[in-house]
């Protein structure tokens, strides 16, 4: 799917036009795919290697809670560089994504990831950072959501999830991780 | 034999109906009692009408029928039951004679009447949306009344006694502004139907002291759109859109005013009768569409559209704006992150829509990087995705798109005042029902923008500037009035109900200092953090608190390598001050944008 990102790019010299609802109507055969001059499959053939794309085996993209191996697995999900750090008891992997944002993934020394931040213009992937932890945050980010009457910045405490996030558009930062997991010597102050 | 018998005795039965006189056993007449599930009805109700017929031993029933003729309508009719449905508009009270014919014996009825009331008395005052005027100034406000049949009227009153009204009558009437007031006073004009007092209707007026102008919109603190949803610290605005240079238009209430981003975001469920154009690519047709993430995992989705936006006396021409869509399928899964929620309806979104009149001129610029323009990230961000005019799919990726096609905070595409808003509320000590405000356009513009004495605090490349708290220096710290609470790291006890918010025992003094990005100016800051479980509880009717705060990560963690390092300055900053928003890259007399002042 990412193939399709790098090509469905429209230059910044690119025109748009406003158009009538009218005509929106008439132009409703155009087809999905038709911007991509590189390429001329028809909609069936895209269909086929998606298909195949979701047949094929799938690395763990998972970070947190993961293992170290996914951190590589990310970095090439957010077409990002990677930078790795060693620190006494455990080692930081910075990946910038190429949106801009910067993600540090923390492993320990046996090469599990026991907690990730971000700091950057956009959100990253939550459902990729966050792996199996992705329901529980999902869960607890909503019931925050329904609860304050308003939007306030994200703030779960819980026994085996903790997510700290916050900003404002094209500013955001935040933190997440196992409390259970971390490797002895590490505080949760190391994660930022 | 049972079925043999049966079978005889119906056609006994027919054999008698057809040669009898009164259609039934000789002596033994049919009687019909009729029952309602109500006997009195208001306009469109129902009820449901039961005959029970005795001594019909065919069960033929009845036949239904009602007068006057053409008032309402019967229907899911059968033989022993009938629904009545009153009409919708009931001018004068009706009495419905419903009767019921015995199909065996026309000449036996049962009749049962229904009492319709009229229709309640509906008022709408033009104008309908909260008005400006200055001190001094008059104002006319007519009444339409609908099932009005007598014609009465109304009545008029002023709450509270600022001003006055002049020149009354059962349907207009002249709101008279005091000659000089001190600061932005809001008054509330009531009109009561005569024939029913229980009809009302009100226009909210904010009067502002010499030098308001056609540059300032009235802002409003109070529950929200959905009547029973009371939500807090949200500041309303009213604003038409129009298709862009037609008069089709419609004004639209309790959008959010939010420092915090840019552009406007309209939900698609609060304009339906307007069809605003999209922004297509020009190459092959296909439609641009917007997506906004939130923390929480929702998010707003849907196409750039086009339209003039009316606001206090500006208009932003031909203006980007996202609507967001009523569908909730075929989202690109790039958009929702995973999440579940389109915020597209006003009781998700806690508004009608959001008007951001942020730092910066569109939704994808920072400090003057364009993040979705390609001139500054080799990959798109999850912000603008191309579908054909069939719709999107899920599978579908982010493009890069031209600051023209991106949305644009409104604000720069006024004609003048577009270097950024004044926004000021009157101080909210605990709690208030509903404040009344003003969003001011321009900066040193006109005479009733003016910087004054504000302290200008310049950012950094994040648009944020620091707070000094407890010790901490947040460098990624902001004002926002679409925060609706004060949101910082602190030590203070957080609420174990509700997570986002301090619940410290009893009412709590804080201080803070605010620093330009490069540390100067300095300016302290008085605050005050209540509980906030106690707030909403003592208070659940009230929708402004200027003692609501909650947390921001965790205390003392910050440092250069990152961490906790936010204060949000949310909506209680802004009561009880003026705060002056500058936009990026515009020039304001005594400085350039992107700036906070107050």
């Amino acid at each position: 799917m990412q193939i399709l990102a790098a090509n469905r790019n429209l230059t910044p010299s690119f025109g748009f036009k406003a158009t009538t609802p009218a005509s929106r109507i008439k132009e409703s055969g155009v087809s999905h795919m038709k911007s991509n001059s590189w390429i001329s499959l028809s909609h069936t053939s895209w269909m086929t290697i998606v298909l195949l794309m979701l047949a094929l085996p799938l690395p763990a993209l998972a970070a947190l809670g993961g293992d170290v191996s996914s951190v590589q697995e990310d970095q090439v999900q957010m077409k990002g560089t990677l930078k790795t750090t060693e620190h006494n008891f455990y080692t930081v992997h910075e990946i910038k994504a190429g949106n801009g944002t910067v993600v540090h993934e923390y492993a320990s020394s046996s090469g599990e990831v026991f907690g990730v931040s971000w700091q950057g213009p956009f959100i990253p992937d939550m459902k990729q950072l966050l792996g199996s932890y992705f329901d529980a945050y999902t869960s607890a980010a909503q019931a925050q959501r329904t609860a304050h009457r308003g939007r306030a910045p994200l703030n779960i405490q819980q026994p085996g999830l903790v997510v700290e996030s916050n900003g404002h558009m094209r500013s955001y930062s935040g933190r997440a991780y196992d409390p259970g997991k971390f490797p002895q010597g590490v505080s949760t102050n190391d994660i930022r | 034999m049972r079925a043999l018998s049966a079978i005889v005795l119906v056609a006994g039965l027919a054999f008698l109906g057809a040669c009898s006189s009164s259609g039934t056993p000789a002596g033994i007449p049919v009687t019909i009692t009729l029952s309602a599930s109500t006997t009195s009805l208001n306009p469109g109700q129902s009820s449901t009408i039961t005959a029970t017929v005795v001594n019909d031993p065919s069960n033929k029933g009845v036949t239904w029928s009602f007068t006057p003729s053409g008032f309402g309508a019967l229907s899911n009719q059968t033989t022993t039951t009938a629904t009545y449905t009153a009409p919708t508009s009931v001018p004068t009270a009706t009495t419905v004679t419903i009767t019921a014919t015995s199909n065996a014996s026309s000449t036996v009825t049962a009749m049962i009447q229904i009492a319709v009331q009229t229709s309640a008395v509906t008022i709408s005052l033009s104008p309908a949306a909260p008005q400006t005027i200055n001190q001094g100034q008059q104002l006319s406000v007519n009444a339409t009344l609908s099932n009005d049949t007598s014609k009465k009227g109304v009545t008029w009153s002023l709450s509270p006694q600022v001003g006055s009204l002049t020149n009354p009558t059962t349907t207009a009437v002249t709101y008279l502004a005091p000659a000089s007031v001190t600061s932005n006073t809001a008054v509330t004009i009531t009109a009561t139907s005569i024939a029913s007092s229980a009809a009302t209707a009100t226009l909210g007026i904010t009067v502002f002291p010499s030098g308001a102008g056609p540059n300032v919109a009235a802002l409003t603190v109070d529950p929200g759109p959905v009547p029973t949803q009371v939500d807090a610290n949200l500041a309303f605005v009213s604003l038409t859109l129009c298709i862009p240079g037609t008069s089709t238009c419609q004004t639209v209430d309790h959008i959010q005013v939010d420092t915090g981003s840019s552009g406007l975001r309209i939900l698609q469920s609060v304009i339906p009768g307007l069809s605003l154009p999209s922004v297509v690519d020009t190459s092959n047709g296909d439609i641009l569409n917007n997506c906004v993430q939130f923390l929480d995992t929702s998010y707003l989705w849907g196409p750039v559209q086009q339209a003039d936006i009316k606001i206090g006396g500006e208009v932003a021409g031909t203006t980007n704006v996202q609507t967001v869509s009523n569908s909730n399928s075929n989202i690109p899964t790039a958009c929702t992150n995973g999440g579940t929620i389109n915020e597209n309806t006003p009781t998700l979104l806690g508004a009608n829509g959001i008007l951001g009149v942020g730092l910066e001129p569109t939704d994808c610029i920072l400090a003057g990087a364009d993040f979705c323009d390609g001139s500054v990230t080799t990959t798109p961000p999850n912000v603008y995705f191309e579908c054909p005019t069939s719709g999107c799919s899920t599978t579908d990726s982010a493009v890069f798109v031209p600051a023209s096609a991106q949305v644009t905070n409104p604000v720069v595409l006024f004609s003048t005042d577009n270097n950024g808003v004044v926004i000021q509320f009157p101080a909210v000590q605990s709690a208030a029902p509903t404040v009344s405000g003003s969003l001011t356009f321009g900066i040193a513009t006109q005479s009733n923008n003016a910087l004054g004495s504000a302290t200008i605090f310049g950012l950094d490349t994040n648009d944020n500037f620091i707070t000094v708290y407890a010790g901490q220096t947040l460098n990624a710290s902001f004002i926002d009035s679409g925060s609706n609470a004060l949101f910082f790291p602190s030590s203070i006890t957080v609420c174990t109900d509700n997570t986002s918010f301090y619940c410290p025992a009893s009412l709590t003094a804080q201080s803070a200092i605010n620093e330009g990005a490069t540390g100067t100016p300095i300016s302290t800051v008085s605050f005050s953090v209540d509980n906030a479980d106690n707030l909403f509880n003592n208070n659940p009717n009230d929708a402004a608190f200027g003692t609501l705060a909650g947390p921001q990560g965790t205390a003392n963690t910050c440092s250069s390598s990152g961490g906790s390092c936010t204060f949000d300055w949310g909506l209680p900053f802004f009561y009880g001050k003026t705060v002056f928003t500058a936009i990026d890259g515009q020039t304001v007399s005594g400085g350039t944008g992107p700036f906070w002042a107050y």
